[in-house]
């Protein structure tokens, strides 16, 4: 390669056939090859992603402005209509009255739920010991989602360490992310019991979460007022949760 | 006639079509995430000491930096179902990130936790830095330029359907494509030594 600032159409065009994949198998290997040798020609590569990206984005950016009107739009008047219908509500609110809000009320704690629901970070992975292994192993899967795999792989784990505050906590929160919200609580107990552990706070906030989402708001609410230095986040579901 | 691509390649991964439909920017399925999404995202950033119109760009940023990465085959794991989680959960990494800017530090105290931040909150942050570096770097191309640019990589149309749109030919289409994207490539160069 030349300069780096330099590249004929002709090394544009293989860089870009390498790039959006039209490249024939043999030369791409040949050329990966290349890659290898030449930091150079990976720099070059990079800098090509970089102004494909750039319109990309800026194309994408224009179309999610329009989405964006469109749903500002909508917005406005769905509650323009909800103005003028409000007496017609407030009367089949009055018919249906109590049956009504027990039966929504499960509906607005999944939806507070879901709303408040981030699982926990994964922790990076690290090299150590054979069961260490195993647990990084499904927190490379916790990392990426999969939260059965995690789980099937830390379950056997907790025979030889049933009170370790990491494991439980992940448990409790990949349950969580599982949507397996009553299998979580146990999990999450144990860690609000262990006085030293870093994670207790955080694991009396997801255990908030899992009561919430099990149609236990007191108990939530509970658990909620134990944090000792709520975020502004938990002080907001915490009022949202009072005024029920 | 659409040209195979990037997503072909890259996306052809992609475990079911939601995901698929993600990665082609499919208009009803961006309206979807919009609709879906977007008020927990502002309800976030309120809650958080922010405002209402604090959630267009963040939302957005977080949209163009999943969608990038969805399409670059860096995040071949996200399934369907965590798409717009993912979305959310970037959205939310880069609010927590202008609060720890100079614009709120003497105001606001820090709302998350105050652990280090995990490989996952890295990545996302560093993409999300991305997406508001390449619109600005997008916003300086001249529109001519952008007419061909914005077709071929964007749009996905060929050389010669864009050849057609602009009465030129496919030649031309073709140089002006590698000179308007030269051109990029060096505005790039120049902003990454203004920055070193």
């Amino acid at each position: 390669m030349r300069e780096r600032e330099e590249l004929s159409q002709e090394e544009f065009e293989r860089l870009e056939a390498y790039l959006d994949g039209s490249m024939e198998q043999e030369a791409r290997v040949e050329f990966q090859k290349l890659l290898e040798l030449e930091p150079q020609l990976q720099n070059t590569l990079s800098e090509l992603e970089a102004t494909r990206n750039a319109v990309l984005a800026g194309n994408l950016q224009k179309q999610l402005d329009g989405v964006h009107q469109k749903h500002q739009a909508a917005n406005s008047i769905a509650e323009q209509g909800n103005g003028k219908l409000w007496l017609r509500a407030a009367a089949v609110l009055a018919l249906v009255g109590l049956g009504l809000f027990f039966l929504l009320k499960p509906d607005k704690n999944e939806q507070l739920f879901a709303e408040y629901f981030t699982p926990a970070s994964g922790l990076p992975t690290q090299m150590g010991t054979t069961d260490n292994y195993t647990f990084q192993d499904g927190m490379v899967d916790y990392r990426s989602e999969q939260y059965n795999e995690a789980l099937a792989k830390w379950m056997p784990l907790l025979a030889s360490a049933p009170n370790n505050d990491t494991l439980n906590y992940y448990m409790g929160v990949g349950h969580l992310a599982n949507k397996s919200h009553s299998k979580a609580t146990p999990y999450l107990q144990t860690v609000t019991q262990l006085e030293n552990s870093k994670f207790q706070q955080d694991a009396a906030w997801y255990l908030a979460l899992a009561y919430l989402e099990l149609g236990e708001v007191e108990t939530a609410k509970m658990k909620l007022r134990s944090l000792i230095a709520p975020t502004v986040e938990q002080k907001a579901l915490l009022e949202q949760l009072n005024n029920l | 006639m659409q040209q195979e691509g990037l997503i072909s390649t890259k996306i052809g991964v992609a475990p079911n079509e939601k995901l698929a439909l993600f990665a082609k920017n499919d208009s009803r399925t961006m309206e979807e995430l919009y609709a879906n999404n977007y008020r927990t995202v502002e309800k976030f950033i309120v809650r958080n000491s922010g405002e209402a119109v604090d959630a267009k760009d963040i939302f957005q940023e977080a949209i163009i930096a999943a969608w990038l990465n969805v399409k670059n085959g860096q995040f071949r794991e996200v399934r369907s179902g965590n798409i717009e989680a993912y979305i959310v959960r970037i959205a939310k990494n880069k609010w927590l990130d202008v609060l720890r800017s100079s614009r709120f530090k003497k105001t606001v105290p820090m709302v998350s936790d105050t652990k280090a931040p995990m490989v996952e909150e890295l990545r996302t942050e560093e993409a999300i830095q991305d997406v508001a570096y390449l619109k600005e770097l997008y916003s300086c191309l001249d529109e001519r330029c952008k007419a061909v640019l914005d077709r071929f990589y964007f749009e996905k149309m060929s050389m010669e359907d864009i050849a057609k749109e602009l009465h030129l030919d496919a030649g031309s289409v073709r140089t002006a494509k590698y000179r308007c994207m030269m051109k990029l490539r060096k505005l790039h160069l120049k902003r990454q030594k203004e920055n070193a």
